[in-house]
């Protein structure tokens, strides 16, 4: 993929449907998920990599789509906030966990917070708080002063857990 | 900030180098993106193209051959964090990595990328340089290999021009007995930008074989501190020698007035930190 002071075609896979569109090379994810693709469950807090409202799954890692070039998603996988539910609108457990524990105040830091805990608990399936503090410490909260959030993390660790031990 | 500007994704060095060529020296090197993104968005930095090194694969991984450690460009802070080899053998990297940035910035800053963009206060550079780190140049005048000390030059400045590319860093394995550490002062405990930073590199244990010591954030580059060296080198590694190295760190550091210190203090915490770092060494610390 070339292209000299043009647009550059890309298509993006977002929550499982194709997107294509052609952009500048310094467009950056967050537009594309939110302006190509209509999906504005993703925030933009800082713009600059510093507070995780934009956090996002490229191929499965999360990453602050304010830092990551749209073209770094040609031909790749993101998930959204909007992506990791069940099928019949069944919310993700790490979602329940939030609600559950009153960790959403305005919650715009909510998504980005979800997607971090969702990646991070993939990492580290049970954790400790001071673990779990550390792997949200890319995201800001204005709100909660993050007890509650934590409490929603282990929470789901907990739950998620025992799921897995009765299907096994 | 959008502007469309000449772009090029190359799968080899050898590709990437003649597109650097072409626009020569307008045209911008893209790894994690996290610096240069930022640089751009702030009109710091306003390329004419830019070239994304995600697709050089001969760029990524972490591998021993004989006596030396070589990790790619392109390897990202997340997998510097999670590597076995350099857990054992060089256990202060992981360490590092762990402590730069958030989760969400290590899964795509990569090292390459982190002493390019040569902050004073990259957290890569003070271990790499006590542990004598090499770091590959590629492209013009030719395909060299230099000592991490040489490489920095300047805030945001090194040896390389805009037709370059840092390929590869390569370490040679510490021998037997000796221990590298690297210590950080911040304001806050998580995502802070580091005030002050020391590593050290001590074989021996009773009496000091080999010294190296390294500071970031307080000189226009990160810098070995040789003066600190010499006067534990050959000595008994007991309290006096140590003061006397956390002195020599102080003499020789060159800090700055800003945002998150004045000089003065930061002169102070290289005294204190230098000579708490070597401490550690003395008391068994590994990483
Ligand atoms: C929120 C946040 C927190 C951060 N915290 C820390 C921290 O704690 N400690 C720290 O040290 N840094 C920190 N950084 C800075 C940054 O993440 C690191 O310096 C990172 O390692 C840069 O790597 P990159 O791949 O993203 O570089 P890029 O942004 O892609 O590149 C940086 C510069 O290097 C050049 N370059 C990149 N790769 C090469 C190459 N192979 N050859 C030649 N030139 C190249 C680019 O042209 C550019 O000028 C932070 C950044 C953010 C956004
Ligand atoms: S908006 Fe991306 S990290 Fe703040
Ligand atoms: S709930 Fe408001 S910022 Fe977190």
């Amino acid at each position: 993929m070339t292209a000299k002071g043009e647009m550059i075609s890309i298509t993006v896979t977002i929550n499982g449907l194709p997107y294509t569109a052609a952009v500048s090379a310094t467009m950056n994810l967050t537009d594309f998920i939110r302006e190509v693709a209509n999906l504005t469950g993703t925030n933009v807090g800082c713009g600059e990599g510093e507070c995780g409202a934009c956090t996002v799954f490229l191929d499965g890692s999360s990453v602050n789509s304010c830092i990551v070039l749209a073209v770094d998603a040609d031909g790749k996988e993101v998930t959204t906030i909007e992506g990791i539910g069940g099928p019949n609108g069944d919310l993700h457990p790490v979602q329940q966990a939030f609600i559950d524990c009153g960790a959403i105040q305005c919650g715009f830091c909510t998504p980005g917070m979800i997607m971090q805990a969702i990646w991070f608990l993939k990492q580290n399936p049970d954790p400790t708080p001071e673990e779990v503090r550390a792997g949200l410490e890319g995201n800001l909260c204005r709100c909660t002063g993050y007890e509650k959030i934590v409490d929603a993390v282990l929470t789901a660790a907990q739950q998620m857990n025992a799921v897995e031990t009765s299907v096994r | 900030m959008e502007t469309t500007i000449a772009y090029m994704k190359p799968k080899t060095v050898k590709e990437a180098l003649k597109f650097l060529q072409k626009h020569g020296g307008n045209a911008k090197i893209i790894a994690g993106g996290t610096d240069l993104l930022n640089q751009i968005k702030k009109g710091a930095k306003t390329p004419a193209a830019l070239v994304n090194l995600k697709d050089v694969e001969e760029l990524r991984g972490i591998a021993v051959t004989g006596k030396t450690v070589t990790i790619g460009a392109l390897t990202t802070l997340f997998e510097i964090q999670n590597s076995e080899i350099l857990a054992e053998h060089f256990p202060v990297l992981p360490y590092t990595a762990s402590l730069m940035a958030s989760p969400q910035v290590r899964n795509v800053a990569t090292v390459g990328g982190n002493l390019a963009n040569a902050a004073p206060s990259a957290d890569m550079a003070p271990p790499l340089l006590v542990l004598a780190a090499k770091v590959e140049i590629h492209g013009p005048p030719k395909k060299r290999l230099i000592p991490l000390a040489d490489f920095f030059t300047g805030p945001g400045e090194t040896v390389m021009t805009g037709e370059n590319i840092l390929t590869r860093i390569k370490i040679p394995l510490m021998p037997k007995g000796a221990r590298c550490i690297y210590r950080v002062h911040t304001l806050r405990e998580a995502m802070d930008i580091s005030m002050v930073s020391v590593a050290a590199y001590i074989k021996g244990r009773r009496k000091v074989g080999k010294a190296r010591v390294a500071l970031g954030a307080v000189a226009p580059v990160p810098m070995l501190v040789p003066e600190a060296a010499e006067v534990l080198e050959g000595q008994p590694f007991i309290p006096e020698r140590i003061i006397a190295a956390g002195v020599e760190a102080r003499e020789a550091c060159k800090p700055i007035d800003d945002v998150r210190a004045s000089a003065n203090y930061r002169r102070h915490i290289v005294e204190i930190l230098t000579r708490r770092t070597l401490q550690e060494i003395a008391d068994g610390a590994t990483s």
